[in-house]
């Protein structure tokens, strides 16, 4: 199906849903360039289910890996993904088919639609993760034990790299070089496959879900209303209404081998002094009340804010704010052992210990 | 606008205008007749002139955008986008710039050059640019390093003949759009500002010259009105949290919420040991962000305000106190103009907010020691005693996907002014 321009604004609701704790404005200012495309030129993505193309086409995801400039700072030109996708067709000498996003969540959810457009592609209605995840080989494709590369990068400078490269875990660390050497990222394209190993290992269906989710959060409904229109649609479940009465951030030096520091946010809820505890790494990742696990990785936690009736960002997380801390399951493939272990709670070293086994199931 | 005159007998002169439609002249001319007045009813105009020690301006509503002159955009980035669709220019509005200028330059997250900037282009667009108009200059990176920026400004400087220049690393944000944004309305605005600060600090000078001369700031603080002619985005929105300032201190409020009805909106504001919360983002009336510090406001909501009981109702003097008898929530009318007295209370205010490449947990406190000092020294250069400064926040901001080397520092502090005599307000115990 094509885009409208309303499909859009649901893409990006959704899209910040999945994925509330990445500054906003980046999805803002990607969703803006597309809408500013669809109507001055009057043409419109197109969704496919991965169904519709050949067994044999080659599909690739694509999306922005970061290491120092947002690309809020850093704006994309506009020609990166397109040059990215003929890298690939060039190294692996065959027409991409179709692209899907590196991740269903915030402006990577949104990435592949300009390019896709502006290369005559569909794109596919799947992604590697279901969610966003920070690391580029957090995806249920390196669970399938499937090759990340050919991996290609151009970076807001003009530059450009191709990696011949098979284990996710190395092109997280290569893209993630090229994206500090960049400036601050590089728009890549990962795990190229062809339709039908697509249709066997990703996660299927996750932009419709999305836009599914922002009709729903766009709809002119009381916030309680649209929670109940999201238990029954996507099975979301509310944890905690908190209106904060203080905040405190906790910043802790980043783990060997790992992107990023782990924060800890811990908010004092007003109406009955409860401390709600937030880990985040990139995403939120583990939910604590009073002490006890309430959610974690690799559920989704996301956060709404009710009184504006809309997704939460981590600068809503601020004394005299009223924030819902909503949780949603992920794609099933991540709560097997082997999910667990690359994307549950001890991947990122939380709850290491006995408590921890479960936490997320 | 509202002016606020403290002496050392704690004597306090309310003086606020209506400005909708009125010129910085004719609210000088206005104010200059009633410090006169006020001054020979206290005691002679000799005595009453040496003892006032500060007059305090909220000046929002005079910060109007200038009309009479066309502002150039220059965008230093690696490299020009593609497109239209690229150049992500907003929907046109009075601040939007008449023309966008795209040069080679930029900065890393470290402050490294990422490619030189391309001066000779620049001069080559400066020489046939129009005499006479205003510039912001943006440029990728300049939230930690200035280079670029500052080398565009002595090119246009030196051959455009501007009015004036706007850089955006005078706003701290890691989005280059909000700093473009919030420097393209302080362009706006900076005439005006700089007439209205002239004036009354000339009307001032002349009537009260011992007196230290602030305004108030969108976070509920005040700055030395000099800082009006530089930034002056910083004050276009401390209506509300002028007003916010005096509710709680009318009410007592040292911590807590309360909620305001003034004329034309009710909103709910946060006070954190005696201080306003302000939140690390601000909305401007259009939505668009802008990289000013502004008090935490919400508006009221039915919903928001049934669920959470238990905070004072502060009716401003001009607004209708019949909407507002609940039970729950008894309002209470405010004798005296909440700006006023707002303006009279509002603490000296001063931030840091930079970023900092630390590798270790001590280089990140001593990070954190030195802005803290650097706000100390500032407040006291205000005019406040070193005993009264008080740090409110100190700590790293929240990022994602960032640098693990690169730490975002924000620092807050406020300084009580000399003691000023509220007895003749009627106050909450």
């Amino acid at each position: 199906m094509r885009l409208s321009l309303d499909d859009v604004h649901h893409l990006h609701a959704g899209a910040l849903f999945n994925a509330p704790a990445v500054d906003h404005a980046w999805c803002a200012e990607e969703v803006a360039r597309v809408l500013a495309h669809m109507e001055q030129y009057g043409e419109a993505p197109e969704l496919l289910p991965v169904e519709s193309l050949d067994p044999d086409d080659l599909v690739v995801s694509i999306g922005y890996v970061n290491k120092g400039h947002p690309i809020a700072e850093l704006r994309p030109v506009g020609d990166e993904f397109v040059r990215c996708v003929e890298l690939i067709e060039a190294s692996l000498g065959q027409q991409v088919a179709g692209v899907m996003p590196l991740a269903a969540g915030n402006v990577n959810a949104i990435s592949p639609l300009l390019p896709a457009i502006r290369l005559g592609l569909p794109v596919i209605d799947a992604d590697p993760m279901g969610r966003i995840f920070p690391l580029v080989d957090q995806t249920v494709f390196t669970l399938k034990g499937l090759s990340v590369g050919p991996v290609a990068a151009v970076g807001a400078l003009g530059e450009s790299a191709l990696f011949d490269v098979e284990r996710p875990a190395r092109g997280d660390k290569l893209l993630r070089a090229a994206a500090d050497e960049f400036g601050g990222w590089a728009a890549s394209a990962t795990y190229p496959m062809t339709a039908s190993t697509l249709a066997e290992s990703g996660v299927i269906g996750s932009l419709s879900r999305l836009i599914r989710i922002g009709r729903i959060l766009n709809l002119p409904l009381e916030t309680d209303e649209k929670y109940d229109a999201l238990r029954r649609s996507e099975g979301v479940k509310q944890i905690i209404r908190t209106r904060i009465g203080d905040t405190a951030w906790a910043s802790q030096p980043a783990r060997v081998g790992r992107n990023q520091r782990t924060d800890s946010v811990v908010l004092l809820e007003n109406s009955q002094g409860r401390l709600v505890q937030l880990e985040v790494e990139d995403e939120l990742l583990m939910l604590l009340v009073d002490g006890s696990v309430r959610a974690a990785v690799p559920d989704i936690i996301t956060m709404l804010q009710p009184e504006e009736n809309r997704v939460a960002e981590l600068s809503d997380l601020w004394a005299g704010n009223s924030i819902d801390i909503v949780v949603m399951r992920a794609a099933e493939p991540w709560y097997t052992p082997e999910g667990m272990a690359l994307a549950g709670p001890s991947a990122f070293g939380l709850l290491t210990g006995t408590a921890g086994k479960d936490a997320g199931r | 606008m509202h002016a606020v005159a403290v002496s050392r007998r704690g004597i306090q002169s309310w003086y606020s205008v209506d400005t909708a439609d009125t010129s910085a002249e004719q609210v000088a001319q206005a104010f200059d007749s009633v410090l006169a007045q006020l001054l020979e009813s206290d005691a002679g105009a000799s005595q009453g002139a040496e003892s006032v020690v500060s007059i305090t301006f909220e000046v929002s509503e005079l910060l109007r955008p200038d009309a009479s002159s066309r502002v150039a955009l220059v965008r230093i980035a690696p490299r020009a986008p593609i497109d239209a669709v690229h150049e992500l220019r907003r929907q046109v509005d009075e601040f939007d710039p008449a023309r966008i200028i795209h040069v080679s330059g930029g900065h890393s997250s470290f402050g490294d050059e990422l490619v030189p900037l391309d001066t000779a282009q620049l001069r080559g667009i400066a020489a046939s640019a129009p005499k006479g108009e205003r510039y912001v200059i943006t440029s990728v990176g300049s939230y930690v390093n200035t280079e670029h920026e500052l080398a565009a400004g002595r090119i246009i400087s030196e051959v455009a003949a501007p009015r004036s220049i706007d850089y955006s690393h005078s706003f701290y944000s890691n989005t280059v759009g909000i700093r473009e944004r919030t420097a393209l309305v302080n362009s706006a605005v900076l005439p005006g500002a700089e007439a209205v600060a002239t004036t009354l600090g000339l009307v001032a000078g002349r009537r009260t010259p011992a007196a230290r001369l602030y305004v108030t700031t969108n976070d509920g603080g005040c700055v030395p009105l000099a800082r009006l002619s530089v930034n002056p985005v910083h004050s276009m929105y401390a209506t509300k949290a002028t007003q916010m300032v005096g509710a709680s201190e009318l009410q007592g409020v040292n911590t807590g919420r309360v909620l305001v009805v003034s004329q034309d909106s009710a909103f709910l504001g946060e006070v954190a040991e005696g201080a306003i919360v302000v939140g690390p983002g601000f909305r401007d009336p259009k939505g668009a962000r802008l990289a000013t510090k502004a008090a935490n406001l919400a508006e009221y909501s039915h919903a928001a305000i049934a669920r959470e009981p238990g905070y004072p109702v502060v009716i401003s003097s001009e607004a209708d106190e019949a909407a507002w008898q609940n039970e729950r929530h008894p309002p209470r009318r405010a004798e005296v103009d909440l700006g006023a007295l707002g303006a009279a209370c509002s603490p000296l205010v001063d931030w840091v907010n930079r970023v900092v490449r630390v590798r270790t947990d001590e280089q990140f406190r001593q990070a954190l020691a030195a802005a803290e000092a650097r706000v100390r020294t500032r407040l006291v250069s205000f005019g406040a005693a070193p005993s009264s400064v008080r740090i409110l926040e100190s700590r790293a901001e929240a990022a994602t996907f960032r640098h693990r080397s690169v730490v975002a520092l924000r620092v807050r502090g406020i300084a009580e002014r000399a003691a000023m005599d509220l007895s003749g307000v009627e106050r909450s115990s």
